[in-house]
């Protein structure tokens, strides 16, 4: 568990072009990560954000960030949905580099073409739902099916109703996102990222602008996601209970560094660091 | 207005339908040259619009270019110059065709900053759900930013093609023979009546810009029903 904690506090900043085989895997039996974060770093400006963060996640995986807020959380998870550009470091997902691609032999910084290649392995789920205001719930859900998976009209609503009905509100087809509440539009918000079937899904805070009684209808449907398995989770969060409940492993980061990860037993009934613990407190 | 309640006056009765005839012609002109320009300028403003948030900076600076002279410009010396100056270019465009040019710059160049500020008015998380939903970038600007930003646009245009129907007035002095053209020739043949003269020709314009106001409108409702 401490190996890549301690790897983030000691490695150098690398080149952004420099990509170092994960040997950290090479010896456990587990399959490749779909995710992995290696040496990143991002700065805003003169504020740095991450500095210096290793992380695999593996297929299937449900991993919950946790942490106070500007630690860089959110942005972790950005940069996995090409959002933000690290400042150096690496991501690979399924082993291929996220912001590089090859050019006769040399790598490069990316061209939306690699990107869009890319991106279609990750989804996420905003802290705001993002819905598209002026589609329907139904419209909503089934657009990039349509247009970017290029399924038909028929197809891509049936697959739309199915992740609706996943969520629950495949009573609302036809409902325009400003006659839901907060927690339908981000199941909504949910469904419209899993008809894209990515192999990994980013949680952005879901929770964390909806009224407190409509939290638990939210969490409620992500768990069930959760349950379903074959999908890896980054669920980036401030609900203690829930990142216990659902998540395979905690990752606790401060002030841009991974400061303690493990299992959510660990994590919770035994947390080894100062920074760890006096977060806990907080929440109890 | 009391000084022309002459006597000769108040034995007439208004002339009214020896005016119509006029008036329907410049009436007729006006709307030429209104919705002309207005189909021109509404082309200008989408292109210079989009064009001053396009990747490509040669694009920008021209959009970017467009927009600051032909707004800083002042209609009536633009009008004057594409119809008396371009001839000197040997280019020599009709009274119609001038004004419409004129019009339709200048007007355009205020649309451009309407399409461009409500673009960039849809809110960053729009473009993000779109990326994260892996939507190419033309299909993100079709499908979600521009429809939404389209329905904020429509109160602007709908201000803006009133200004243009009223500026068309202006056409007056190059000759060609709009509503207010009809109105001052009214005038001459008879200049006792100027008040209800001008005053018709006041009523015309409302009714004419009300048509406008009433179209935006319904074009309002129609964009945002999701609302």
């Amino acid at each position: 568990m401490n190996a890549q904690l301690d790897k983030s506090f000691m490695t150098e900043p690398e080149s952004t072009l420099h990509i170092e085989p994960s040997s950290l895997h090479a010896a456990s039996a587990k399959p490749n990560p779909i995710v992995s974060y290696q040496s990143i770093q991002k700065s805003f400006g003169d504020l740095h954000v991450i500095k210096g963060i290793d992380l695999d996640i593996y297929p299937g995986e449900k991993i919950a960030l946790i942490g106070p807020s500007g630690s860089g959380k959110t942005t972790l998870g950005r940069m996995l949905m090409t959002l933000e550009e690290p400042t150096s470091g690496t991501i690979l997902i399924d082993d291929e580099p996220l912001w590089q691609t090859e050019l006769k032999g040399k790598r490069i910084r990316a061209n939306e073409k690699h990107l869009r290649k890319m991106r279609s392995k990750v989804g996420m789920v905003f802290q705001h739902f993002n819905l598209f205001p002026h589609m329907s719930v139904l419209n909503n859900v089934s657009m990039a099916p349509r247009s970017v998976l290029k399924l038909t009209k028929e197809e891509a609503e049936e697959q739309a109703i199915m992740m609706l009905r996943k969520v629950g509100l495949d009573q609302k087809l036809q409902v325009y996102p400003s006659q839901l509440s907060g927690g339908q539009k981000q199941r909504v918000a949910i469904a419209r990222a899993l008809v894209m079937q990515p192999k990994v899904m980013v949680f952005d805070e879901v929770t964390s602008a909806l009224d407190p009684e409509l939290v638990g209808e939210v969490l409620f449907v992500i768990k069930e996601i959760a349950d379903e398995g074959q999908m890896a989770m980054m669920l980036i969060t401030h609900e203690m209970e829930f990142a216990r409940e659902v998540a395979d492993r905690v990752v606790f980061g401060a002030d841009g560094l991974i400061v303690e990860q493990g299992t959510p037993e660990d994590i919770f009934t035994n947390p080894q660091s100062e920074r760890l613990q006096a977060f806990l407190k907080r929440f109890l | 207005m009391l000084q022309l309640n002459s006597s000769a006056r108040l034995e007439m009765n208004m002339p009214l339908l020896e005016w119509l005839p006029l008036l329907l012609d410049g009436t007729i002109i006006t709307i030429q040259v209104a919705l002309l320009s207005a189909i021109v300028s509404l082309l200008l403003a989408i292109a210079a619009g989009l064009g001053s948030i396009s990747r490509y900076v040669f694009v920008r600076g021209f959009a970017k270019g467009y927009v600051e002279i032909f707004r800083a410009c002042s209609l009536l010396v633009l009008l004057f110059w594409v119809y008396f100056a371009l001839p000197f270019l040997d280019i020599e465009l009709s009274k119609l065709m001038a004004a419409v040019l004129a019009i339709g710059l200048n007007v355009g160049a205020y649309g451009a900053e309407i399409v461009r500020s409500t673009i960039a008015a849809v809110s960053k998380g729009q473009h993000e759900a779109g990326i994260a939903l892996n939507l190419s970038g033309n299909k993100r600007m079709v499908r979600i930013i521009l429809p939404q930003a389209a329905a904020r646009m429509i109160p602007p245009f709908g201000n803006l093609m009133i200004e243009l129907l009223k500026s068309t007035s202006l056409v007056y002095f190059i000759t060609l023979s709009d509503l207010t053209f009809e109105a001052m020739i009214l005038r001459n043949n008879y200049y006792i009546w100027t008040p209800h003269i001008f005053g018709l020709l006041l009523l015309i314009y409302f009714v004419l810009s009300s048509f406008i106001s009433v179209t935006a409108r319904l074009l309002e409702r129609k964009l945002t029903v999701w609302r």
